[in-house]
């Protein structure tokens, strides 16, 4: 270990405990005792440190930092991760907008009621079974592929649902893929013969619902402006009777809900979904922007649905909370992220017309159409659009420590943003960070606790996209 | 009487002053490299000459007159080397049309026409690959020919010759006695080192500057020893050694016969009378093969395993010289003159 | 009650590096507490040799040792996943490069 070695970079994070550190290339945590984080304290504006010349014993905690990889060899070549070009990778999920309409008016909708701003329509069968065998027949050397059905509201449109999903079953054994289906639904149609197919099928479904009566039914009204919760929860028993596969709840909640997120929570899993995952909206508008104070609500709300995931953690049980859930499986695994996801990279989705989109939340956006069934995913246009969205980000995100956990964000989330809100970059960035440093620090707790081993397999089930 | 004194002094001054003279030596290096020989003067320790060798040398062995080096080349070719033409003057190939023929050990037989050589043999049959059990072979220099052979244990990797080459050891996981005195070749004996869980590496061979001592070191679980094999004697002598082993792939003995050097990352000097490890110098150019001492014992050579010779004072253990050799290299051998 | 460490590997990837680092640790350990667990014979196929060095010694480090020991190991077949085999298919193998520790960057393996 002769030679001169620099900082990689990383992040200190004091906590309750032990302080955390965090190197942001490897995406690896250690825990440090009290004095090798003074150690670390007395050094780290050093460059360039010779490492024999340091006296012990500093020299031995600076080499076990060295064996930590957060110290590095200065010649090394910082490490670039890799640059993925749609083409590259093989399809393995494909969202289908079965139905561009819906029976709901929710506030917040970013699909403009369904519609995704063109007049409303339903993917014909045929249309549904040629986008099928595409996702087969271009997932390369996948084997389990994902089909989602999405909308507007997919249940206006069973028959495409089921020529879809006997479609994806009988082509698929015949070239030897398994395709595992979701859905996502408002829940106001569920009837017994659909919920039949679906447990059938073992379709996870997804329901949105934003809470108690009050918070749901403000936010999600149907056409006549009439609250939808009380249509939904007689359904929602019958889905949750004797159903195959989890069942969860997803919430959309405006800035000023957010202070309720704890109560939101509580109440959705009293309700019966086997987990629930929320999410601030997406500004569609500009009266949707939270302001900071709301930003910090949001994350003590967070916080607090943390805290209890730790507390159940001790009592050998796993906390339903989507959302730190997966965040505490990439964490686990040290999962670095060479994109924000995958959307245009693996994952597409298809309009009810038989255009591709990157994702399902792009869908309808004129600028971001990649091709269509006809003539297949332009996977040039995609990377153009991509790269259009990434313009410069690498470059503001290069020094921020949760670059490899983050990736720059959701892309539609930066659209709106910025393109449509006109707002400078990294409007989202101090509350991902916020939330990140959250996710590690509950991560921390858990695993200096031993309370981990509750969660074991179930993270790392969960870091899968 | 004054007179008479003198002139005695003055007579035997003079015959101590040609006595010393005498024993000066000189010492003349060969290292044994890759395609080539090169040759190291020791009283300059710089390189002299280079000798065209084809192959990848292995085992190397002096004539008894000192005028001819044979080099083994590929596991099968031997060398014959003028020494002061620095030219090869015949290669001779172990193999024949049937087997192909690979050598692990050699030494010369005292006739100067023929060697003992161990050998593993291959053919391919039908498309398979049949191998033949090793076998110490006594072999005509001239033309390669195997002359007569006895069975010898699989994994035999070295050997010595010993009692005037009325003996041969091959030595493998145990060391395999084999007299050779009479026409029949019979094995005569074993110096088991397998069951005490030895772990040897006996592919350098100092035993020409060595005193006659063949001398390699071993590990147990426990601890390195050195295993020395008087080749007048035939006497095997076991000297477990105490402290931390350190790693090494070849030893010398210093002239003196106190101290054993060793190498391989560090150059080690392990004191022979307390069986210790009295100094451990981590050699600056890396892991070296060989070792070798200057017949005056005044420096250490360390060579090959990588393309440097360092030269290396004894006594304050500091390296004093490094040669860059044109290549890679094997062993470092020495005549004395 | 285990001693801590004064740096703590919490997740699987800082696990995954610390082992690395660990590897070598232990056999550091071992030889400043006794001997060390010597392997029998020189190594096993896939490692590039006992000279990949675990001591706190010069020359620490893998890559000068591995070049220095090229062609000693490649000859014999020390290495056969890792080298051309120097006794059947490739004999003159160390003809193209013969001084690897110094021109190791004109080694070719087609």
């Amino acid at each position: 270990m002769d030679g001169v070695w620099s900082w990689a970079d990383h992040r200190v994070i004091r906590n309750s405990g032990d302080p955390l550190i965090f190197a942001v290339d490897d995406a690896s945590l250690f825990s440090l005792s009290r004095e090798a984080h003074a150690t670390l304290c007395r050094w780290r504006s050093s460059t360039d440190i010779e490492l024999d010349k340091i006296p012990l014993p500093d020299q031995e905690v600076l080499r076990g930092l060295c064996d930590a990889h957060i110290l590095l060899p200065r010649s090394q070549e910082k490490r670039a991760l890799p640059r993925i070009q749609a083409g590259e990778v093989p399809l393995s999920t494909l969202v289908l907008e079965v139905a561009q309409d819906c029976n709901l008016r929710c506030s917040y909708c970013y699909a403009e009621a369904g519609t995704y701003g063109a007049a409303p329509c339903l993917l014909d069968p045929a249309t549904a079974r040629r986008a099928v065998r595409y996702l087969l027949d271009n997932s390369g050397e996948e084997e389990h592929l994902t089909l989602i059905f999405f909308g507007g509201e997919p249940l206006l449109n069973m028959p495409a649902i089921t020529t879809a999903t006997r479609e994806a079953i009988s082509y698929g054994e015949k070239i030897g893929k398994k395709v595992h289906f979701s859905l996502t639904t408002n829940g106001t149609l569920l009837d017994p013969e659909i919920i039949k197919f679906l447990h059938a099928n073992h379709v996870s479904v997804a329901v949105s619902m934003d809470g108690p009566p009050h918070i749901h039914d403000r936010n999600r009204p149907d056409q006549k402006g009439m609250g939808t919760y009380g249509e939904i929860v007689p359904r929602l028993a019958m889905l949750l009777e004797e159903s195959p596969v989890p069942v969860a709840a997803r919430v959309t909640l405006e800035p000023d809900q957010w202070p309720s997120l704890v109560e939101v929570f509580d109440h959705l899993t009293g309700l019966g979904f086997h987990e629930v995952g929320i999410a601030p909206v997406s500004p569609v508008s500009k009266d949707l922007l939270p302001t900071a104070p709301q930003e910090t609500a949001l994350l003590q709300g967070f916080g607090q649905l943390a805290e209890r995931c730790i507390a159940h953690a001790r009592q050998g049980r796993v906390m339903p909370f989507s959302n730190i859930l997966d965040l505490l499986g990439r964490i686990h695994l040290g999962q670095t992220k060479p994109v924000s996801c995958g959307a245009g990279l693996g994952y597409m989705a298809v309009d009810a017309k038989g255009d591709f989109f990157p994702c399902h939340r792009l869908a309808g956006e004129a600028d971001f159409s990649a091709g269509s069934l006809a003539t297949g995913i332009d996977a040039g246009k995609i990377n153009t659009c991509l790269d259009s969205l990434n313009n410069g980000r690498p470059d503001s995100c290069s020094k921020c420590w949760a670059r490899t956990l983050c990736a720059g964000g959701c892309h539609y989330e930066n659209h709106l943003r910025e393109n449509q809100l006109g707002l400078p970059r990294g409007t989202s960035c101090k509350f991902i960070r916020g939330w990140l440093e959250l996710g590690i620090r509950t991560y921390a707790e858990l695993r200096t606790d031993g309370a981990i081993e509750a969660m074991g397999c179930r993270l790392e089930g969960r870091a899968q996209c | 009487m004054n007179r008479k004194m003198t002139v005695l002094l003055v007579i035997s001054s003079i015959i101590l002053g040609t006595t010393t003279e005498s024993t000066y030596a000189r010492d003349t290096f060969y290292y044994i490299g890759y395609g080539m020989i090169q040759v190291v003067d020791g009283d300059d320790d710089a390189i002299v000459g280079e000798i065209a060798v084809d192959g990848w040398l292995r085992e190397t062995d002096f004539s008894a007159d000192e005028k001819f080096l044979y080099a083994v080349a590929k596991r099968h070719l031997i060398h014959k080397i003028d020494l002061a033409e620095k030219k090869v003057v015949s290669t001779i190939d172990v193999g024949d049309d049937d087997w192909e023929r690979f050598i692990y050990g050699f030494d010369l037989a005292p006739d100067g026409h023929t060697a003992y050589v161990n050998l593993v043999s291959r053919k391919t049959h039908k498309g398979e690959v049949v191998v033949a059990a090793p076998q110490l072979a006594q072999i005509d220099l001239e033309d390669g020919r195997i002359l007569r052979s006895i069975e010898v244990p699989w994994s035999s990797v070295s050997l010595v010759s010993v009692k005037n080459a009325s003996n041969i050891y091959v030595i493998g996981k145990d060391i395999v006695k084999v007299d050779v005195s009479a026409e029949e070749m019979k094995l005569v004996g074993t110096y088991p080192m397998f069951e005490k869980q030895w772990n040897i590496l006996p592919l350098w061979d100092n035993t020409r500057g060595n005193g006659g001592v063949f001398m390699v070191n071993y590990y147990t679980p426990e601890l390195m020893g050195l295993v020395s094999i008087d080749t007048n004697s035939g006497e095997i002598t076991d000297i477990p050694l105490d402290g931390v082993p350190v790693f090494a792939y070849s030893v010398m003995r210093s002239p003196d016969k106190k101290k054993v050097y060793a190498v391989m990352d560090e150059l080690t000097v392990i004191d022979l009378e307390t069986r210790t490890y009295e100094a451990v110098i981590p050699v600056p150019e890396g892991t070296n093969y060989a070792i070798n001492v200057s017949s005056d014992g005044k420096k250490i050579y360390v060579a090959g395993g990588g393309s440097t010779t360092t030269v290396f004072d004894a006594n304050s253990l500091k390296p004093i010289k490094v040669l860059q050799m044109k290549t890679d290299g094997m062993d470092f051998r020495r005549l004395t003159f | 009650m285990r001693k801590k460490r004064p740096i703590q590997a919490l997740n699987e990837k800082a696990r995954a590096i610390q082992s690395l680092a660990e590897g070598e640790e232990k056999s550091v350990v071992a030889l400043q507490q006794g001997p060390p667990a010597m392997p029998v014979g020189c190594t096993t196929i896939f490692d590039t040799g006992w000279e990949t060095n675990p001591r706190p010694t010069y020359p620490v480090g893998n890559c000068l040792s591995s070049a220095k020991d090229f062609h000693g190991c490649a000859g014999d077949c020390w290495w056969p996943a890792q080298v051309p085999d120097g006794l059947t298919n490739h004999q003159d193998f160390d003809k193209q490069c013969p001084n690897v520790a110094r021109d190791w960057r004109v080694l070719k393996y087609d």
